[in-house]
């Protein structure tokens, strides 16, 4: 699994396993599920405004299990503060 | 976790279909969406004029200043499905639904009434969507005549 965040825009990019041809669904929470067509399988997460909805309670996404990341938002606001402090 | 460093350059700053002035960052396009989404690469044209001259405008479910644009593009059905043409809606064994020729710019605002022309926005994510799902957003506030 890796992690890309933008945090111009702040949407992290969860990816479960690379692979050329993906179908987008939105679930209720407001993530956009990648998934392969043909097994149905979930390869990928795209999580809008992640810090955003950090700050105001635990992310949850059902449809793909235990990920961490309420630890993966608290490293990011921790990087911020470094890197605030060093400029 | 590594940030990228595209520094401010722009892909494009333009008006969107009220008159608001959105941007496309590089670090955004290049370093995110375009590796991430990658049914999306090479369709910057295409996300700048699904803000200029969308299918419809649809308020974010969570957010009153964040607004999702849907645009049919030729260019991506063309990618996705092999044809360009706008398909029937269907799923796979798997419960997969596979026709996806549409593409979602999210768009997020200074000011949430964006009808009034005067706030600016930043795309914060283009990515193609499944016809008739649409559950993280409200009712359209906007929707092209056909």
């Amino acid at each position: 699994m890796t992690f890309s965040y933008d945090d111009d825009a702040d949407v992290l990019y969860v990816t479960f396993k690379e692979g050329a041809r993906r179908t987008y669904v939105e679930n209720d929470q407001g993530d956009v599920l990648l998934l392969d067509p043909q097994s149905g399988e979930i390869v990928g997460c795209t999580i809008l405004f992640f810090l955003r909805r950090a700050r105001e309670g635990p992310i949850n996404i059902p449809e793909i299990g235990v990920v961490p990341f309420n630890q993966i938002a608290g490293d990011l606001l921790n990087e911020r503060k470094h890197q605030s402090r060093s400029h | 976790m590594a940030f990228s460093s595209y520094g401010k350059a722009i892909v494009f700053s333009t008006s969107d279909f009220y008159g608001n002035k959105v941007t496309l960052t590089e670090k955004t396009w290049k370093g995110h969406v375009a590796p991430k989404h990658v049914e999306m690469v090479g369709l910057e044209n295409e996300v700048e004029r699904a803000l200029q001259d969308p299918d419809e405008i649809l308020p974010s479910a969570q957010f009153p200043d964040v607004f999702g644009f849907t645009y049919y593009s030729a260019a991506l059905g063309a990618y996705v499905l092999g044809t360009g043409t706008m398909p029937t809606f269907t799923v796979t064994a798997a419960g997969v639904p596979t026709n996806v020729a549409q593409m979602r710019v999210v768009v997020q605002y200074d000011d949430p009434n964006i009808a009034l022309g005067n706030t600016v926005g930043k795309v914060n994510t283009a990515y193609p969507v499944t016809f008739g799902k649409n559950p993280n957003f409200g009712t359209a506030i906007y929707k092209k005549k056909k």
